[in-house]
């Protein structure tokens, strides 16, 4: 029987209660499929269990993992934009820079942007040999490597209309390294310290000896030097920057891997290349 | 014959199943909480809005830094499986538009935010909040779920019945709205209703799913269980607001830190529910999540997580503290009846998860109202013996009840009597100078 206090009917209780019942199955199944989701895929009954909910938890956005600074904290992962100003001089910007970006949250929204293109990455490719193997596994390869080439795009193209004057943009991804605590205690430095800071090369897996498609794309700045180089602001002549855009090639809109610059990038390995100081250059 | 006995089990069970889940649910509750989460949800989302208003076009615009087009791409199917997130903004270019739209949903959220209208600002504000959120796709972080999900669940409830331009609007409106129910309904009273019980059942529901399942991804990493996360979140320059690197030479602090974190995550949706533990649960989250705000730069972030941790709190205890009315003790505050019931159908919640791990009190489902459940003989029989006590004790308590009553009657008589005899004495003693009566 039920209890005395609800104003309700039953049948209007009932109603409810499949509505509740409904809604806390599209809470709990996105995270339950997240956590179990493997390398192999998502669980084959966890996925059936989702499936009925999931356009709903979609459409109220309920489909997030919650995993928060999880199952690690881990490294932050930057972009660097270069561009040519109108007198020809390259410009090398970093996002998020809390410095430019106010309020916080501001700033935030583009620390996620920038997580964001780390996240989707997809290295170039896909490999002859998967092709040969595995052509579904290769079809959604290169569907993922375009989806990071789409989004890098637009990117550009958002910095490219945002300074009218400046020309040639290209982007690269850096990773911010965390010291641990051992490493700061025995040398003291400074958490933005060039030295914790690595260029994320776009290039293919590396399949041994016979090798992949050698080819990286334009995501590498054009005018790379060596890591010990200082960053913060180098002239290129306009007609390097040209050469370096015209090498690459263009399908669909989007900028495909420069086959002139995979040796020089793999001869380069930048690994630890250190940050640019984008405020000397805004200086 | 034989099948009765378990078939009795099975009928006391969802009878008493089917009550609790009735009591959880459709206990009417007052609109307190949820009044006040309408106050500090709005002014985040009003927030929310303006700081977006500061750079419009790169986060919507033709050009933003997600164009349109991608955002679109994202969620229709072009890189993988569709999904059924949608937003008319992926089909607005021009900017004028755009700052029109955003005018307009700046002015909802602030009128959400001071409570005018609520009936339709709320679930106004939350479907825009939608539309910004699916084309917001690759900007947005826990901030823009754990607002998203409060204004979905405050759309469903009176929340503009307190604290609230409604409020207002009702007191003014006097005897009108005795004749209107559309009027009624637009501008809620305080009474207790069931709407507003089960929207807080279920964020309160969403938060245990929250917190189960971040604790659950991060008990997958490594540094969750050597110490060291706590140092790798507060050691990343990006987020850092407050440089704690000093904490480098208190392992044994970060450590701790990092398990209790850990721990009380992964336990939140168990220790939030019994009473006594409520407060201990309750003031953890407000020390993650102040230290989320303080050190790790998500100031929003943390004090929107802190706000929907108020979904526990007790509407009358909130009311008690926000107005400092006392309740009516000695005529029943319906109230603290209210109480009373929510901490009843919370402790059966708790039974229920814990019934099946033996974690319960005493292992026996006292609860129960079946007098199926069977115990031992002597504890039975200890049972039986307290029920005679308590049974004699209240036959003594009633009894002495209609004695104190009697008494009280023949007092109350007395007294009468007394005040005629006083009267009349009055009466027949002459005043100085006067002649006594002849009577």
């Amino acid at each position: 029987m039920a209890h005395d206090k609800s104003p309700l009917k039953i049948g209007v209780r009932a109603a409810i209660s499949v509505a509740v019942v409904w809604h806390l199955w599209a809470i709990i199944a996105p995270p339950l499929g997240f956590q179990t989701r493997g390398p192999l895929g998502s669980s084959p009954s966890v996925a059936t269990f989702a499936g009925p909910v999931q356009g709903y938890g979609e459409m109220l956005y309920l489909n997030r993992g919650y995993a928060f600074f999880a199952p690690d904290p881990g490294p932050s992962h930057l972009v660097q934009a270069s561009h040519l100003d109108a007198s020809g001089n390259r410009v090398e910007e970093m996002y998020p820079d809390r410095k430019r970006q106010w309020p916080r949250l501001m700033y935030h929204r583009h620390f996620m942007l920038t997580e964001f293109l780390h996240e989707i990455y997809q290295p170039p490719g896909p490999p002859a040999e998967l092709a040969k193997e595995d052509p579904e596994a290769a079809r959604q390869w290169a569907m993922l490597r375009r989806r990071y080439e789409t989004v890098r795009k637009s990117f550009t193209d958002h910095l490219n209309s945002s300074t009218p004057d400046s020309k040639e943009f290209a982007i690269r991804r850096l990773e911010h390294r965390i010291p641990t605590f051992i490493e700061i205690m025995a040398e003291p430095i400074p958490l933005d310290d060039r030295r914790m800071y690595g260029v994320l090369v776009d290039r293919p897996v590396d399949f041994g000896a016979s090798g992949g498609p050698q080819t990286v794309s334009s995501e590498v700045l054009p005018t790379l030097g060596n890591p010990e180089v200082d960053l913060v602001e180098r002239k290129v002549t306009s007609k390097q920057a040209t050469e370096s855009v015209a090498d690459s090639k263009q399908v669909d809109g989007v900028a495909q891997p420069l086959p002139s610059e995979a040796k020089r990038i793999s001869d380069q390995a930048v690994d630890d290349a250190g940050p640019p100081s984008t405020e000397a250059v805004l200086e | 014959m034989r099948f009765s006995a378990p078939l009795n089990e099975i009928h006391a069970w969802s009878s008493h199943a089917f009550q609790a889940w009735d009591r959880f649910w459709f206990t009417p509750r007052s609109s307190y909480v949820v009044s006040l989460l309408r106050v500090v949800t709005g002014l985040f989302l009003l927030y929310s809005h303006l700081v977006l208003a500061t750079d419009l076009s790169s986060f919507l615009g033709a050009d933003a830094w997600i164009n349109p087009e991608l955002a679109r791409s994202l969620h229709d199917g072009k890189f993988g499986e569709s999904d059924w997130g949608r937003s008319y903004l992926w089909y607005i270019e021009s900017n004028t538009l755009l700052w029109l739209h955003h005018l307009f949903t700046i002015a909802v959220t602030a009128l959400f935010m001071v409570g005018f209208g609520t009936r339709v600002t709320a679930p106004a504000a939350w479907l825009l909040q939608l539309m910004y959120i699916h084309r917001m796709t690759g900007t947005l972080f826990g901030f823009d779920q754990i607002i998203t999900y409060m204004m979905m669940y405050l759309s469903f409830t009176p929340c503009g019945s307190f604290l609230s331009v409604d409020a207002i609007i009702r007191k003014r409106l006097g005897a009108k709205l005795d004749s209107n129910r559309n009027l009624q309904w637009l501008f809620p009273d305080q009474s207790p209703r069931v709407a507003t019980n089960v929207a807080t059942r279920l964020l309160q529901l969403h938060l245990c799913v929250i917190y189960l399942f971040g604790g659950l991804a991060k008990a997958r990493g490594e540094s969750w269980w050597d110490g060291t996360a706590i140092w790798y979140a507060v050691g990343n320059y990006e987020y850092q607001s407050l440089d704690m690197t000093w904490l480098a030479g208190y392992p044994r602090v970060f450590s701790l830190l990092t398990h209790i974190t850990l721990f009380w995550e992964v336990s939140y949706c168990f220790l939030i529910w019994p009473k006594l533990l409520r407060p201990l649960t309750l003031a953890i989250a407000v020390a993650v999540h102040g230290g989320i705000a303080l050190a790790l730069g998500m100031s929003t972030f943390g004090l929107a997580m802190i706000c929907a941790n108020m979904i526990f709190v007790d509407p009358v205890w909130l009311r008690r503290l926000l107005t400092g009315e006392e309740p009516l003790a000695l005529q029943g505050d319906p109230e603290d009846h209210e109480t009373e019931m929510s901490e009843l159908a919370d402790d059966e919640l708790m039974d229920s998860s814990l019934g099946d791990s033996g974690l319960g009190d005493s292992g026996f489902d006292v609860g129960s109202t079946s007098g199926n459940v069977e115990f031992p003989p002597d504890i039975k029989e200890r049972i039986i013996d307290r029920a005679k006590k308590v049974r004699a004790a209240g036959d003594k308590i009633r009894k002495r009840y209609l004695l104190l009553k009697e008494r009280e009657k023949a007092l109350k008589l007395a007294t009468k009597e007394l005040e005629r005899r006083k009267r009349r004495f009055e009466r027949k003693i002459p005043k100085e100078g006067e002649k006594p009566s002849d009577s």
